[in-house]
């Protein structure tokens, strides 16, 4: 899921990078719109009501809105900057390092949440932005290393692309094409993870409250921990084929 | 050197873009108090009315809410026939009615523009804080009444010279 960039990607790496990742954020994104009353994986609607604040001459929301939408951008902005900076050294760590970032931003809404919220005006808008922070960095990191074919945290584009997907499948010629059926495939898994994700947080909201926060963290967690042991695996399966190499060798000069 | 240049030149374009976003948010927060103090203090019902109301043209040509119905529609509700609302800054909410006062607790959520009120009976109620400004606050609520219309509540500041001047 995080070893590989770009067009190297298989489509089921990219089914199961974006159905986990797009299903914390359905976690997240529902449970938010529960407790806070706002929107944080997705910022079309944000533009819109920073307009409507701005014409409305309500400088102090559209300055929160504003803010809102710069820490989405900022979460974009620094998953690429690690991705593009580290990929080189290390692409695991490169990739597993803006999860991590967002796993921390995750952890700390549902702390303080848990054990501090005095329910105050300041610290819902603190914890709102955060919150988009922590999916900018998501959206940021499954877009940068699928060659923008995943984005996990949003559905407007993935449902464009799904109308038009499900269009041309009329026409046996696409349907015949297995790179549009894949894509499809991927677009399905994500649009379905997401609501599945959202379904099971309002639903276990009621029971844990913040704790929802760390199950969206735990998601994450299985990304980053199944690629560490992916990783794991294929060295010592490589190990060992050297190894077993290395005893054939004089067998076979022997022949 | 011609790279220096251009990565000192794109270093500080950034810069600037992030140092003009801060300045715009600031500039923004400071134009206008934040809601949570803009609603502290005592606010005066003045009207009630739908905003929105299914059904027959000639019924909502009348948007008035009677004080019949307005006793119906909140008759659940922890504001039930309020006309006096406090707002404390310990975020304690005291309705003063006819017959004396009641004790809630008061909070705003999203970026202000959602009331939550709580007595810690009932569950807790949410308001779209659609207008506030120093004179006037504009509440909305869905109502299950009329097939679920959408109620409109005004208020008027009670300033503390003004209610000096009443109770004089």
């Amino acid at each position: 899921m995080l070893r590989k960039f770009n067009n190297s990607r298989t489509t089921r790496e990219n089914i199961q990078l974006g159905s986990l990742t797009a299903f914390s954020a359905g976690m997240v994104n529902v449970t938010s719109v529960i407790i806070f009353f706002a929107f944080t994986s997705n910022v079309t609607g944000h533009y819109a009501i920073l307009a409507e604040e701005i014409s409305k001459g309500n400088w102090y929301q559209a300055a929160v809105v504003f803010a809102w939408i710069f820490m989405f951008f900022a979460g974009n902005f620094c998953s690429n900057m690690i991705i593009i900076n580290f990929n080189q050294k290390n692409t695991y760590a490169a990739h597993a390092t803006p999860l991590i970032l967002e796993i921390l931003c995750l952890l700390s809404v549902g702390t303080y949440g848990a054990f501090f919220y005095g329910e105050t005006l300041g610290e819902t808008e603190i914890m709102v932005g955060l919150m988009l922070f922590a999916m900018g960095i998501q959206n940021g990191l499954t877009a940068s290393i699928s060659n923008f074919s995943v984005k996990t945290t949003h559905l407007t584009g993935l449902t464009t692309d799904l109308g038009l997907l499900t269009s041309m499948f009329t026409k046996s010629e696409y349907r015949q094409n297995k790179a549009l059926r894949a894509k499809a495939n991927v677009l399905y898994a994500i649009a379905t993870s997401y609501v599945t994700g959202g379904i099971f947080a309002g639903v276990v909201y009621q029971q844990i409250g913040f704790m929802v926060f760390y199950i969206a963290s735990m998601v994450i967690c299985v990304i980053i921990f199944y690629e560490y042991y992916m990783i794991r695996l294929k060295k010592m399966v490589w190990r060992k084929k050297r190894k077993n190499q290395g005893y054939k060798t004089p067998a076979m000069s022997r022949t | 050197m011609e790279k220096k240049n251009s990565n000192r030149k794109i270093r500080l374009t950034y810069l600037s873009g992030f140092a003009l976003c801060l300045l715009l948010f600031v500039s923004m927060s400071a134009s206008s108090p934040a809601p949570d103090t803009v609603i502290l203090g005592k606010w005066e019902e003045i009207s009630w009315e739908y905003e929105k109301l299914p059904g027959n043209p000639e019924i909502r040509a009348d948007k008035t809410i009677s004080d019949n119905a307005k006793r119906e529609i909140t008759r659940d509700l922890v504001i039930h026939q309020a006309e006096t609302w406090e707002f404390r800054p310990n975020g304690t909410l005291v309705l003063y009615d006819s017959k004396g006062a009641t004790l809630s607790e008061w909070t705003l959520k999203s970026r202000g523009n959602i009331l939550k009120i709580y007595n810690g009976k009932n569950t807790p109620e949410h308001y779209n804080l659609q207008v506030l400004n120093q004179d006037e606050m504009i509440l909305y609520f869905n109502t299950d009444l009329q097939a679920k219309g959408i109620a409109k509540m005004k208020f008027k500041k009670i300033h503390q010279e003004n209610y000096a001047q009443k109770i004089q």
